[in-house]
């Protein structure tokens, strides 16, 4: 009896065990879903604007009698439903963290592979056919000049370049290279018409820029994307320069030094200690002396995670290893003057303080960012010496260490810029023209910006 | 509407829940279900609600009539307007086109042909009134006197539109009376969280591979190489298989909530033996469909054995055109007839092999059927073909493809062991510890069993957030 009794008994546990399993396993199912039932109802939850895709998310769609009766009204709202969930980017961020276990995730490539254009020994002239391989959308031509509010958060900075195929192993993210023939010859055929239009007015200097990929990443592996040579990309240009050209070779350089920290790891600049080597070659060609890096105050900011993150899906490991920013201060003056997109002139510095600023926009510390003309007054000069700077945002970095030899420094973003370079250079006296463009301004949406300067 | 989105389960699943427990007759009840219904189906667009409604209309008149005489002559006559409506508005919405661009192409006429848009569930509901009105005229179950009840069943969101075919005498019943045991709602709360996880994380993550490796644009598909291509197969096979059965699942798992018992739709097909044992296990209500109202009436394997390729051949036929107006269905079917066939030839031989053979002789049958599956056009089909044997000229595998693979080799692994029964067993064997054993692991075991389904609904909602448009593969049916 006792046997059997301490059976029944067990059993009796065994199933009121069961019944309050059972219970829990319905209550925390419908508590669950009763909870993202409130948060999808809190509208005012709702987000309106995606910071990590910068776009305006799905508005709610207006009720129309043919959206009712073909579906499409009620297939636009749940796509507002789903694109403006609460706590989107939240859900969004830890979603990419579990795909990240969906493999070893040692190497990741966002967007495709591309072919590239053999590098030829000589000049070769191309029919004008369409670029093939290097991505053109690389240039966007949105007013996309750094619009600082009041508070400078910078949320405004859009990055119109990058949208090349990503490239990440281990913690460091690439953008391919692909040579395009045409282009390189667009390229120099612009060159050498603007030394043509600057004869005996002003000397231009050429400073072509390798990218990361060039620099930092095995010879092997950019074979077996297909990436082309950047070095033997630039000799090709710099040699079929007019000889009245002073092209500045900074590859090897760079190459020398790539041990050290002259590429950002999470963006597609470069730092202001790869500026840097660019500039002492700059010297070297123009015949002066460089200063040296001791000579200037620093400031850092770091927490920079720049365009790469963003347009490569959100890689982790990138968020995970900010980079920093070193930035250099002129020893003469930190004031400067830009006219942004909107034709309205702000003083700015030349190194501005962007600690408080949005993760991916710190590259702007440097000059304001990308800005149609900047101008930068040497207070401790008086010899009439100016330069003007023709750049993307890679010279943004470079342009600082000019300030300290040149009374004033003229900068003007090719992308941007409505005006005319010759009539610039003889109105304002400039004695040198200097082009600082990365390698993927060999492309024909940026040569053709370039082309637009001299017309 | 769609299963997996953040609007069906963060808002219209919920308030249907919601509002059901609060209805306490079996009446009140059955309006919440119909009026989500019909919500439900009209989130397609208005104008195809109107259809289902009117077929169902036809269907209960004349089912209603059939019931009410007797005489051979007219309830014959209504079983047979019955079918020529419902089977002729199926073919006139889904085959149409496909009928015109073979009269086009063997005589040159009509010049245009129209585009007709296809219906969402057209295939499921229609079917389920067809079985419903068949059982009715063979005087195996009674008309139902209530149109609404039988729009409820046609129309009940659970499988109106992405299946498991119900059969109308499997749930006449529990539509009129049911209770919803505690036991059952907790399995249908698992069964729906595992088949969203299963679809949100797991098949959405396959169709990536994919349609990474399998792209339907055909110049990009030259460039794949082998390891690619096979690569895009497996991801192919397994997405197609997570996809449905999730589908099945959500809705298994939401009758069981509301005390409707439907039948399983899929037993793991991707461990069958044979070619006819994977049938036994995929998209079992279709099969079945076929075997009860097809086969078996045109004398099924009774007449010999030439009478019985031909009804194979049909029922083969017919179930690759279910699948989709497009030659390649069909020969998809037939490909399927072609090898069970040859089962048939090998069983009457007495010829067996070894159980590893015979799996993976399946596998490699079902794999390659998928990709007949997955390209409309046949010169894609070859490419792919040239591709698994390295003979497009893109050598085994390059740059992309290899680190695509690294990236998601534990994906792709873990979708493996969710096709066996790895999973359900060693559910069995917590809930057996949760069960019976007393003290601090009985207590952990159930308590993580319960936190299951809140786990996996909160990944899903997170997969769900940022996917891009990724409709169900069934969904033109």
């Amino acid at each position: 009896m006792d046997r059997e009794e301490r059976r029944q008994m067990r059993k009796e546990r065994e199933r009121k065990r069961y019944r309050n399993y059972v219970k829990l396993e319905i209550r925390m199912f419908r508590w669950t879903l009763v909870a993202f039932c409130l948060i999808g109802i809190l509208l005012p939850l709702r987000p309106k604007k995606s910071n990590i895709e910068k776009r305006d998310l799905e508005k709610f769609p207006a009720v129309t009698l043919s959206g009712i009766m073909k579906g499409d009204f009620f297939a636009d709202v749940s796509t507002w439903y789903a694109d403006t969930f609460p706590f989107r980017e939240k859900l969004l961020t830890a979603n990419a963290a579990v795909e990240r276990l969906y493999g070893l995730g040692k190497e990741q490539l966002y967007g495709s592979v591309g072919k590239a254009d053999d590098i030829p020994t000589e000049y070769t002239e191309t029919e004008s056919g369409p670029v093939s391989g290097v991505s053109d959308d690389v240039l966007s031509d949105q007013d996309a000049a750094v619009a600082q509010g009041d508070e400078g958060d910078g949320t405004v900075h859009v990055m119109p370049e990058s949208a090349g195929t990503i490239y990440i192993a281990d913690d460091r993210a690439f953008e391919l290279y692909y040579f395009a023939l045409d282009s390189a010859n667009q390229y120099i055929k612009m060159i050498n018409n603007a030394a043509q239009l600057l004869q005996g007015k002003a000397t231009v200097y050429d400073i072509p820029v390798p990218t990361s990929i060039g620099i930092y990443l095995d010879q092997d592996i950019q074979d077996s994307l297909g990436c082309s040579d950047q070095s033997q990309a630039f000799d090709y240009v710099l040699d079929n320069l007019d000889d009245s050209v002073r092209g500045v070779r900074v590859f090897d350089t760079l190459a020398e030094h790539n041990s050290e920290y002259l590429y950002f790891r999470t963006d597609h600049h470069w730092t202001a200690d790869g500026a840097y080597y660019a500039y002492q070659q700059f010297c070297q060609a123009k015949g002066i002396m460089p200063k040296s890096k001791d000579d200037h105050q620093i400031q850092e900011f770091d927490g920079f995670v720049g365009s790469f993150y963003s347009f490569g899906d959100q890689a982790a490991v990138l968020a995970e290893n900010p980079d920093v920013i070193t930035a250099y201060i002129p020893q003469s003056t930190n004031d400067m003057m830009y006219v942004g997109a909107d034709g309205i002139e702000m003083d700015w510095q030349v190194i501005a303080d962007v600690s408080e600023y949005d993760d991916g926009n710190k590259y702007s510390c440097f000059i304001g960012g990308d800005n149609p003309y900047s101008v930068i007054e040497n207070p401790l000069l008086q010899d009439g010496s100016s330069c003007l700077v023709i750049k993307e945002s890679y010279g943004n970095a470079f342009v600082p260490f000019l300030v300290d030899h040149y009374q004033t420094v003229h900068v003007v973003d090719y992308r941007y810029y409505q005006g005319n370079v010759p009539q610039f250079v003889a109105e304002n006296g400039v004695q040198d023209v200097i082009f600082l463009n990365n390698a993927d301004a060999l492309s024909e949406g940026a040569v053709g910006y370039m082309e637009g300067l001299f017309q | 509407m769609i299963f997996a989105s953040l609007f069906f389960v963060c808002f219209f699943f919920v308030l249907c829940l919601v509002i059901y427990n609060r209805m306490s007759t079996i009446r009140g009840k059955n309006i919440v279900l119909l009026v989500f219904s019909m919500i439900f189906y009209a989130w397609g667009g208005a104008q195809y609600l109107a259809l289902l409604v009117g077929m169902t209309f036809v269907a209960w008149i004349c089912a209603r009539e059939i019931e009410r005489h007797e005489e051979r002559t007219m309830r014959l006559v209504l079983f047979i307007s019955a079918c020529v409506v419902l089977i002729g508005g199926l073919c006139i919405f889904k085959y149409l086109g496909f009928f015109l661009e073979g009269v086009q192409f063997l005589f040159g006429v009509p010049e245009e042909i129209p585009a007709i848009v296809l219906p969402i569930g057209i295939s499921f509901y229609t079917f389920q009134l067809l079985s419903y009105v068949v059982d009715v005229y063979r005087k195996e179950v009674e008309a139902q006197k209530r149109f609404w009840m039988l729009l409820l069943y046609a129309g009940l969101f659970h499988q109106c539109v992405a299946g498991p075919i119900v059969r109308y005498s499997n749930v006449a019943a529990e539509l009129e009376h049911r209770r919803a045991k505690m036991s059952e709602v907790a399995e249908g709360a698992w069964r729906f969280s595992s088949g969203l996880a299963k679809k949100a994380i797991l098949a959405n993550g396959c169709a990536l591979v994919a349609d990474t490796f399998l792209p339907l644009e055909g110049t990009a598909l030259e460039s794949v190489p082998a390891l690619g291509i096979w690569g895009g197969i497996i991801g192919y096979t397994l997405q197609i298989y997570l996809d449905f059965s999730a589908y099945s699942d959500m809705a298994i798992g939401m009758g069981l909530m509301v005390g409707l018992h439907y039948k399983e739709n899929f037993n793991y097909p991707y461990i069958a033996s044979s070619v006819q044992d994977f049938w036994r296990r995929w998209h079992i209500s279709l099969s079945s469909f076929f075997r009860d109202y097809v086969y078996i009436p045109l004398g099924g394997n009774r007449g010999g054995e030439a009478k019985t390729i031909r009804n194979l051949f049909v029922v083969w036929a017919l179930t690759g055109l279910w699948h989709g107006a497009a030659w390649n269905y069909v020969v998809w079917g037939l490909y399927f007839f072609c090898f069970l066939v040859l089962e048939r030839f090998l069983k009457r031989r007495k010829i067996k092999f070894p159980p590893v053979v015979r799996n993976i002789y399946t596998l490699l049958v079902v794999a390659f059927g998928w990709v007949l599956f997955r390209f409309t056009d046949f010169s894609d089909v070859g490419i792919v073909v040239k591709g698994m044997f390295g003979l497009n000229g893109n050598g085994f595998s390059d740059l992309e493809t290899k680190i695509f693979f690294q990236n998601h080799c534990f994906l792709l692994l873990f979708c493996i062991i969710c096709s066996t029964p790895f999973f359900a067993m060693l559910r069995e064997q917590f809930r057996y510890v949760g069960r019976v054993w007393e003290g601090r692991f009985g207590r952990i075991a159930y308590l993580a069993g319960a936190l299951v389904p809140v786990v996996l609904i909160i990944l899903s909602v997170m997969a769900l957030v940022g996917n891009s448009y990724n409709p169900f593969l069934y969904f033109q049916f």
